[in-house]
């Protein structure tokens, strides 16, 4: 397991391939029913949720760009304006994003892998520093 | 690899109960490395450091078996289990156990949307279910419902419903709105309430009381059970949704502001509870302290006043919005403006009137709308990370309103952090919400804090104002201030924790509520040792 991947050296990082998974948008097995019967339904664990679908659900809220997105805002103040979006940013690299991911940065806190499993924690790591 | 253990527990065994754990949820679901895995489990944000709460073990269920299993442990080994669902409660302590050495019952993984019934309006979620997660998949399934949601929109339905949390639709006071709980108790049986009790029940989550006593409300920061499930009534989208601004000149209009507000808001003229915020608060969502004061003393008001021409916001400013059709609205919004715009000064906004980039409008617009976002969470970089939130309840009035914000102005000043506050217009009281923000990596800033916290509650409860709510740190303090009746009720509490779980596995501590076989000493106990 990889679930102190956040603080491993980084040659063993790029090593390290997730393999875990847990039961995902567990929202996709709800249904729309139109009578008070409450039903539920079996849990697909295999599900491994896209890069947009994990940024749009853990990351863009505070990492969007334009005002009201308070990382946006802090690491504008603290590092730049060129700094200050993370989507798309030219000198991010897999290993530190997903360091960052598993140990927090500033007011960022960690995210743990019952949030962002490790095998989405590459997805989301490749999604975020792809243009 | 650095390892904490439960107070007066032999490594060895716990050792053993581990391995117990492992065998329940899977290896791979059972933390243990302080300096690595265990990290995500600490609060950063709160006036003791971060090592001063560190888990001995994260274990995460992922059903209600599990929990069940882990419990079964829980009981052989005495292990104290703290438990959390999306562990986002910054200011009271987030993710954190109330002790050094605690398991911490992760229930991240149970995060299934059982349910969801649009032709009733309710939801049925886990407790790992986001606002942000139910929320996308209603517009993913194009329903007509809104839901209701926390300012920082990544915690969660149950863990903020059961903490007595609000938020901005006319559906805010989130327990009103909750129906039906499913409860897991120590001895690992599992109970559901209300007209959820009966089998085949065709309205477990549509009425809230059934036949018998009412349950649901002593598993609200409590520690006699694990919530599992539970249902939430949703606001179906109304045809027309009006919200409005109101900003006024001066700090003195509190008083008049809250008792205009309180007819309008009792006779339900506004669904929706009022948030009437002072400029200081609504500046530092969308400023950058360092612009315009780079001393860590308090702001002067002076500069205040300059933020508060450069952003365009009043001394005090009021969101609240009018929910039905176009009709209603048209006969309610010229009572409402008309009653707020009669104190001199006062200006009145309507969708469209303020800039696009005017952070507070915009996110306060979307929350009173139930659409959750993370804009108030800027309120966190103003002082460095560190935060800490107070809310005494007060009478909806202007004596009250003032008294309250005059008295927390000259804690706030006599500790030197700058005074960001707003009341919550919640209807007969008014929530009077305080944040403390400091930088928690300033031994000083700490100390300072955690003294004020402390002045903050006790004087609140001299003036009669309650807290609604408290981090871990504060537990006890306020519910030592709940001590009417030669401290009737937190007897109670302890009759029922002792019989509801005579082991004393659940959260020891929440609320100030202790398993009665635990000798003093060690509920003051934070920092176990670590090996």
């Amino acid at each position: 397991m990889n679930r102190a991947i956040g603080f491993l050296p980084l040659t063993l990082l790029l090593a390290i391939v997730g393999c875990s998974s847990e039961p995902d948008e567990q929202a996709m097995v709800a249904k729309r029913v139109n009578s008070a019967q409450p039903r539920t339904e079996p849990v697909d664990e295999q599900l491994v949720r896209s890069g947009a679908q994990i940024y749009q659900r853990h990351c863009q809220a505070c990492h969007d760009p334009g005002a009201g997105h308070p990382a946006t805002l802090l690491l504008g103040q603290k590092y730049g304006a060129e700094k200050a979006v993370i989507k798309g940013r030219k000198e991010l690299n897999l290993v530190y994003v997903k360091t960052i991911v598993r140990g927090g940065l500033l007011e960022m806190p960690p995210f743990r892998p019952t949030e962002i499993t490790d095998a989405e924690l590459d997805v989301i790591a490749e999604f975020i520093i792809k243009p | 690899m650095k390892r904490y253990y439960p107070e007066g527990m032999e490594h060895r065994k716990f050792d053993q109960a581990v391995k117990e754990l492992q065998q329940v949820v899977g290896q791979e679901w059972v933390f243990l490395d302080a300096d690595t895995e265990l990290q995500p489990y600490l609060d950063r944000m709160s006036a003791k450091p971060a090592d001063y709460r560190v888990p001995s073990v994260a274990v995460a269920a992922a059903s209600v078996e599990e929990i069940q299993a882990v419990l079964k442990v829980a009981r052989a080994y005495s292990l104290p289990l703290w438990s959390t669902g999306n562990g986002r409660n910054w200011a009271y302590g987030g993710p954190a156990v109330k002790q050094s050495g605690y398991v911490h019952l992760d229930l991240k993984r149970m995060n299934r949307i059982i349910e969801v019934n649009e032709e009733l309006a309710y939801a049925v979620v886990e407790p790992g279910v986001s606002y942000y997660q139910l929320y996308q998949y209603i517009k993913e399934k194009g329903y007509k419902l809104w839901i209701d949601c926390a300012a920082p929109g990544w915690g969660g339905l149950i863990g903020n419903a059961h903490e007595h949390g609000a938020g901005y639709t006319p559906y805010g006071d989130h327990f009103t709105f909750q129906n039906g709980t499913e409860v897991v108790l120590s001895d690992g049986s599992v109970v559901r309430t209300g007209p959820w009790a009966m089998s085949g029940s065709k309205t477990p989550h549509i009425v809230k009381y059934g036949y018998g006593p009412y349950l649901d409300g002593m598993f609200t920061q409590g520690n006699f059970g694990i919530i599992t499930k539970a249902g939430f009534w949703l606001m179906p989208e109304p045809p027309a949704y009006k919200p409005f601004l109101f900003t006024y000149e001066r700090d003195e209009d509190l008083h008049q502001i809250m008792e205009i507000l309180r007819p309008l808001k009792i006779n339900q003229v506004i669904p929706n509870s009022p948030l009437v915020e002072h400029g200081r608060y609504t500046c530092c969502v969308q400023a950058n302290r360092e612009d315009y004061w780079t001393e860590k003393t308090p702001v002067p008001e002076s500069v205040w006043q300059q933020m508060y021409k450069d952003f365009d916001v009043g001394a005090w400013n009021v969101y609240g919005a009018l929910y039905g059709t176009d009709e209603t609205i048209a006969v309610i919004w010229p009572m409402v403006k008309q009653a707020l715009l009669s104190i001199p000064g006062a200006r009145a906004y309507e969708q469209g009137d303020r800039p696009e980039n005017d952070v507070s409008w915009n996110y306060r617009e979307k929350l009173m709308r139930g659409e959750p976002n993370m804009s108030e969470f800027v309120m966190v970089n103003w002082g460095g990370g560190g935060h800490l939130n107070f809310t005494p309840l007060t009478p909806s009035s202007g004596a009250h309103a003032t008294t309250s914000y005059e008295s927390m102005a000259k804690i706030f000043a006599k500790y030197g952090f700058d005074y960001l506050t707003e009341f919550v217009a919640a209807g007969r009281a008014q929530i009077h919400m305080l944040i403390l923000a400091f930088d928690p990596h300033d031994e000083d800033e700490r100390q300072r804090a955690d003294a004020c916290a402390r002045e903050i509650i006790l004087e609140a409860a001299r003036l009669g104002f309650g807290e609604l709510k408290a981090n871990l740190e504060y537990m006890d303090l306020v519910a030592s201030t709940y001590n009417n009746m030669d401290n009737g009720l937190a007897k109670l509490n302890q009759k029922l924790k002792d019989i509801l779980d005579p082991a004393g596995i659940l959260s020891p501590g929440k609320s100030g509520i202790w398993p009665s076989g635990w000798p003093e000493d060690r509920k003051g106990i934070v920092n176990s040792k670590s090996s």
